[in-house]
């Protein structure tokens, strides 16, 4: 029998300010980071043109960029893929999308005449319905955590509830922190990943708070913080093993999933870690911070 | 242990369920010479690919309201009918066409070539009303056939006359000749008079079969849509007994226009006038009397829906609104062949590398999870093509992510058993124990994960929709697979081999 770790037995709560700390200098540099840096977000969000071009012979983005820049659009993202100098994604925000698709294949056309060019890929979004759809994604997460706050406080405690919410707007943030760090593109399918990272840390949250609860009717003798220590360490290898399996099907998916799914794949494996991280060390720790200042009654 | 030869029953019938669901989906995407006819059948109960893999254009359109006084929800309407029937002309293969909330049309059309599409819809609708010839169709029906008859060189085994079958009093055409008869029609141009031409009504079921009624119309339009102020639809009013409990459309035209077609009907009486818009004939009613106040109603055996469409038609071709496109997205057909690839490969390396590692971290009982997870995408496909859900690039890595999350399940009640044995429960006990335990907790885990997937569900675009799709159905039929049918599997052996020591 092969076990992870063989009975744990380690004094989380006592940790607790270690955590927090940590918890509290990330978050705020994350803050600072989406409102000073901002997210590098996609034209999903701010209107946009994108084209994914795939030419027969390599051509440098430095030549790619003079072509651009003769139609007035020097300030064009241009991102390559793969290593062959052949394939590019070319992106621009802003008014009028339509028209910059149509000028750049012009200029390609001239600039590039035997140069053989597949359109692999062509989004345009008008400016206002990437404001429709950021709104539309404000309200999507709010709803969930409302939704998740619901449910954690009706099967738990409130106090669970609201620790859990918290949790996982400490995952959000931290994660969207890393995203602005990387400046990978903010785009609609990154805050779809987004939520499934807040439903995939709340399962750990669940799978805790569960055995906390468990522990509480039979461990009434002891006092709070042994009890949440307890349950963390009871459910700490499993904990780690499904996250374990859902990082390497994450991991799979970022490596040999392609191009289109690559940002996705990488927002879940940085916002997994993060998740799991604060179920164990966040969670457990509010309910015993709250505890410890507003002791409940003892029926 | 109890009724252990029902509960195998009943994953025997689910699994032969999501075989016979399944079915349809492999042979639609392994066989090879499949007519058009099976593939058709076929893909009614299969998964079909989303544009981000089979390659194609998603639009977003909405009509621009600026300058116009009417509701943007009206004017909606009529767009939608007028692009429902141009891509109907264009003949594209499984189109989806919808109305979405604030006044704007979704429409994704696969592989398409993009210019056309784009310059296809953003056309201003054309409407017209034009004299249909009836007598004159068998004299130029004939003529015709003696102009192929002519031409040696063309291979037509039957005769123009020979296409041609009658529906009600129209001449029709079977659907699938239509090609074949338009050709026959360019071919023999020279046999056709210069003021008349054959047009085609929509696609229609009569009688069991897919026809397009001929017309034969005079080739200068008698009116056109900007004709008419305005088109409503209600029931019958005329008392007249044929037409009773049927609908009708009321017309209204213009002042200026309303004289002129008083001549037209007043020199017209028992001829038809077609509605023509973008060049097909939704609808030929006779002229019965001269109409000279400018207010005319057209009466058949029209259901609400035919009328109400037909009202739409008329009132499109009165106001021709342009149509802006507020969002593509163009997925080129080699790119959606890379990403199917490539994310085949990376739930196939995703599944294989989990497979392994449960095997080596719970030996044998991580078999049970493996034939588990196995189980869980055979159902997660099955369901998916039973409901015909879409196959999106996102919704690959909901597959692949399942695969991670799936065995989640598996080791709660491992980790569970594992526990209960340490503490001296029998092997039978410890089993019973570790599911009923972990049962609540793989529930609310796996609830509030499905709660984030119909939000994304909800509120998700097109891709999106479809991972929400797969992660959703992956984790119900994983309540499933890992509880239920994994219980089966170790009560089974467990008693079967008599098992003292279980290994896990």
């Amino acid at each position: 029998m092969i076990e992870i770790i063989r009975n744990p037995n380690i004094d989380f709560i006592s940790k607790r300010k270690y955590g927090f700390a940590f918890s509290a200098i990330v978050i705020f540099v994350s803050l600072l980071l989406i409102f000073i840096k901002g997210p590098n977000f996609g034209i999903d969000f701010t209107g946009g043109a994108l084209l994914q071009i795939r030419f027969e012979e390599s051509v440098t983005t430095s030549t790619l960029r003079n072509s651009l820049a003769k139609v007035g659009q020097a300030n064009a993202q241009i991102q390559a893929l793969g290593t062959m100098n052949k394939e590019y994604i070319i992106r621009a925000a802003g008014e009028n999308p339509e028209g910059f698709a149509g000028a750049v294949k012009t200029i390609l056309a001239e600039d590039f005449p035997d140069n053989a060019k597949e359109f692999l890929r062509e989004e345009t979004v008008e400016p206002k319905i990437g404001k429709e759809l950021l709104l539309k994604t404000i309200w999507a997460v709010i709803l969930a955590l409302f939704l998740i706050l619901i449910y954690v406080s009706i099967r738990f405690d409130y106090r669970f509830g609201v620790a859990a919410v918290i949790a996982l707007f400490h995952d959000a943030v931290f994660t969207i922190g890393v995203l602005v760090i990387t400046q990978r593109e903010f785009s609609i399918v990154v805050v779809g990943a987004l939520l499934t990272i807040i439903g995939y840390s709340i399962n750990d949250s669940i799978v805790i708070s569960d055995r906390i609860r468990e522990k509480q009717s039979k461990m009434r003798r002891e006092p709070y913080n042994v009890i949440l220590n307890t349950g963390l360490n009871e459910t700490l290898s499993r904990t780690i093993l499904t996250v374990g399996t859902t990082l390497l099907a994450v991991i799979a998916l970022l490596l040999f999933g392609g191009s289109v799914i690559a940002d996705f794949a990488f927002t879940l494996l940085v916002g997994f870690v993060i998740g799991t991280y604060s179920s164990i060390f966040i969670l457990a720790n509010i309910v015993s911070v709250w505890e410890e200042r507003f002791p409940k009654k003892k029926k | 242990m109890r009724h252990i030869g029902l509960r195998i029953g009943i994953v025997v019938v689910a699994v032969v369920l999501g075989i016979y669901a399944i079915i349809p989906t492999i042979r639609l995407y392994t066989e090879e010479n499949l007519s058009e006819a099976t593939k058709l059948t076929l893909a009614k109960r299969a998964i079909h690919l989303g544009l981000d893999l089979r390659g194609g254009m998603h639009l977003v359109l909405e009509v621009d309201t600026a300058g116009i006084q009417e509701k943007p929800q009206d004017l909606r309407d009529r767009a939608f009918e007028i692009i429902q029937n141009r891509i109907d002309e264009f003949g594209v293969y499984e189109p989806v066409i919808e109305k979405q909330s604030g006044g704007r049309i979704m429409v994704q059309l696969p592989g398409v070539d993009r210019e056309r599409a784009v310059e296809l819809i953003k056309k201003v609708a054309h409407l017209e009303f034009r004299l249909v010839e009836d007598e004159r169709v068998g004299e130029i029906v004939e003529k015709v056939d003696k102009a192929l008859q002519g031409e040696d060189t063309l291979a037509f085994e039957q005769p123009f006359s020979s296409y041609i079958v009658g529906v009600d009093r129209d001449p029709a055409i079977d659907y699938r000749d239509e090609d074949s008869v338009r050709v026959m029609l360019a071919r023999a141009q020279e046999a056709i008079p210069e003021d008349v031409e054959f047009a085609f009504g929509p696609k229609e079921e009569n009688a069991g079969r897919e026809i397009k009624r001929l017309y034969l119309l005079k080739k200068t339009a008698e009116l056109t849509g900007e004709a008419i102020r305005d088109a409503r639809h209600g029931p019958n009013q005329s008392g007249n007994l044929q037409y009773v409990g049927t609908w009708e459309i009321s017309l209204e035209f213009k002042r200026e226009s309303a004289r002129k077609f008083a001549t037209i009907t007043g020199r017209n009486i028992n001829k038809r006038l077609a509605i023509v818009l973008d060049g097909v004939v939704q609808s030929a009613p006779m002229i019965t009397e001269r109409i000279p106040q400018g207010r005319a109603s057209i009466t058949g055996r029209f259901t609400p829906e035919e009328a109400r469409d037909l009202g739409i038609i008329l009132r499109a071709g009165a106001l021709p609104a342009p149509l802006k496109i507020v969002e593509e997205r163009t997925v080129g057909p080699s790119l959606g062949r890379d990403s199917i690839e490539s994310g085949i490969r990376a739930v196939l390396i995703a599944g294989i590398v989990v497979v392994v590692f449960m095997l080596i971290y719970y030996s044998l009982s991580g078999f049970v999870a493996d034939i588990a997870l196995f189980l869980n995408l055979f159902f997660l496909l099955a369901v998916l093509s039973a409901f015909r859900g879409s196959l999106t690039m996102p919704g690959i890595a909901g597959i692949a992510l399942t695969i991670g999350m799936a065995v989640d399940a598996n080791v709660l009640i491992f980790e569970r058993i594992r526990e209960e044995l340490k503490i001296g429960k029998t092997t039978r006990t410890a089993i019973d124990q570790g599911f009923a335990r972990a049962w609540i907790t793989i529930f609310d885990s796996n609830i509030t994960t499905i709660i984030i997937g119909v939000i994304l569900f909800v509120f998700g675009t097109g891709s999106i929709k479809g991972f929400a799709l797969t992660l959703t159905i992956g984790l119900l039929s994983n309540l499933f697979t890992a509880v239920f049918v994994g219980k089966v599997i170790l009560n089974y052996f467990t008693y079967k081999f008599e098992v003292h020591k279980l290994r896990i």
